[in-house]
C-alpha cells in the first residue's frame, strides 16, 4: 500500500473536509489529483550488465461530486438529504509520452481536467466522444456478439426498407437519448439520418437496445427489442 | 470524406472481419486496412467511405497470408482473387502479431 507523505495527507484531508462541507451545502464539485512520475537509468560498463531502467508512477484522484440540484432546505440537515438530478460531470485525463527520439530527451506529461459544462461539452459530439474513448481504450469499432450483430443488421435493413426520413431519424435519436453533432460529410438535408448512420455503425449493445426501442416507438413494427 | 477508425491489434482474422463488416452494414465501405500507431500504441487503422443509409456493399473476406518471399505473396494474393475483388493488401496486426492481410470483397 502506498502511503502519502504527512504534508500530502494533510492537504488531502483538508480538501476532503472542505469537499464534505461544500458538497453537502451546495452543488460544487471538489477534486483532488496528485501524480508522480519518475524514470531512472543506470549503466555500468565494467559489469557488462545491460542498462537498468526503473520507472515509477503513482496517481491519486479524489473527487466529491454532488448532484446538480442541491438538497431542498427541508431535508438539507438530514444525515442523508434527498438530492435530485444527475451528478455533475467531471473528466480527468493524464498522459505520459517520450520527449523526443533520444533517451535523454525526457518525458512529456500532459494532464487535463474539466468539470461541469466543459466536461459535458467535451463529450457532447461524436468526434469528442470518440477522442475521449480513444484516450481510455484504443478502440472505436466494437465487436458485437453474433446475436447483436444480426439484430443491428435487421434494424438497419428494416429502417432502410421503410424509407426512414430525416425527421424520423431525429425522433429516434431523441427518443434514444442520443445527442450528437453531424459529421462534416453529412448531407445538409439528411443530418439526423447521417448521425443515426454513424451511431449505428459503431454502436455497442446497450445503445443498440435503446435504438431498437426508440425505432419501435417512432416507426411501429420497425424493431423488435430483445 | 473518409472516416478513419481504430481497431485493436488483438483480434483474430475472423473477429477482425466481423468487426470491420459491422460498420459496413450501416452504409459504409472499407477502402483501406493497415497497421499503424495511435498514441504510440500499435493499432489497426481502417478507412471507410460513406454510402447512403443502410447501403452495405458486398461482404468482406479477410485472408492472413503470412510472410514469405514477394513471389510467394503475389501468388497467394492472386489465388485469393478467385473469391473476390482485392481491395487492400498490407501489414496488419492479427492476434498482436503483424502479418500480411489481403482484404477481398465478394463479387456481387
Amino acid at each position: 500500500m502506498i502511503t502519502p507523505p504527512p504534508v500530502a495527507r494533510l492537504v488531502l484531508l483538508l480538501l476532503l473536509a472542505a469537499a464534505a462541507m461544500t458538497g453537502c451545502a451546495t452543488n460544487a464539485a471538489t477534486f483532488y489529483e496528485g501524480t508522480r512520475f519518475a524514470l531512472a537509468g543506470e549503466y555500468n560498463p565494467a559489469s557488462g550488465q545491460p542498462v537498468n531502467l526503473s520507472l515509477g508512477y503513482k496517481r491519486r484522484i479524489a473527487a466529491i461530486v454532488p448532484p446538480q440540484v442541491a438538497a431542498p432546505p427541508a431535508t438539507e440537515k438530514d444525515p442523508h438529504p434527498i438530492h435530485k438530478g444527475e451528478a455533475l460531470s467531471l473528466v480527468s485525463l493524464f498522459d505520459v509520452g517520450p520527449g523526443g527520439a533520444n533517451f535523454g530527451d525526457g518525458v512529456i506529461i500532459r494532464s487535463t481536467f474539466a468539470s461541469g459544462m466543459a466536461a459535458r461539452d467535451l463529450t457532447n459530439t461524436p468526434r469528442a466522444a470518440r477522442n475521449i474513448r480513444e484516450l481510455f481504450a484504443k478502440e472505436t469499432l466494437p465487436l458485437l456478439s453474433k446475436t447483436a450483430a444480426a439484430r443491428k443488421e435487421a434494424l438497419i435493413k428494416d429502417l432502410r426498407g421503410r424509407g426512414i426520413t430525416d425527421a424520423q431519424a431525429a425522433s429516434i435519436l431523441q427518443a434514444a437519448g442520443i445527442k450528437a453533432t453531424p459529421a462534416d460529410d453529412c448531407p445538409p438535408n439528411e443530418k439526423s439520418l447521417c448521425v443515426l448512420q454513424d451511431v449505428l455503425s459503431e454502436t455497442d449493445e446497450p445503445t443498440l437496445q435503446r435504438l431498437e426501442r426508440a425505432a419501435k416507438e417512432i416507426i411501429p413494427a420497425a424493431a423488435k427489442p430483445q | 470524406m473518409a472516416q478513419i477508425v481504430i481497431v485493436p491489434p488483438s483480434d483474430t482474422v475472423d473477429e477482425l472481419q466481423e468487426r470491420l463488416r459491422g460498420k459496413e452494414v450501416a452504409g459504409f465501405q472499407l477502402v483501406t486496412l493497415g497497421s499503424g500507431s495511435v498514441d504510440g500504441q500499435p493499432a489497426i487503422l481502417a478507412t471507410y467511405l460513406r454510402r447512403s443509409f443502410g447501403d452495405a456493399p458486398p461482404p468482406l473476406i479477410l485472408k492472413d497470408l503470412g510472410t514469405g518471399t514477394l513471389a510467394q505473396q503475389e501468388t497467394a494474393v492472386t489465388k485469393g482473387e478467385a473469391e473476390g475483388t482485392l481491395i487492400s493488401y498490407a501489414g496488419v496486426f492479427i492476434s498482436d502479431q503483424e502479418t500480411n492481410v489481403a482484404v477481398y470483397r465478394q463479387k456481387p
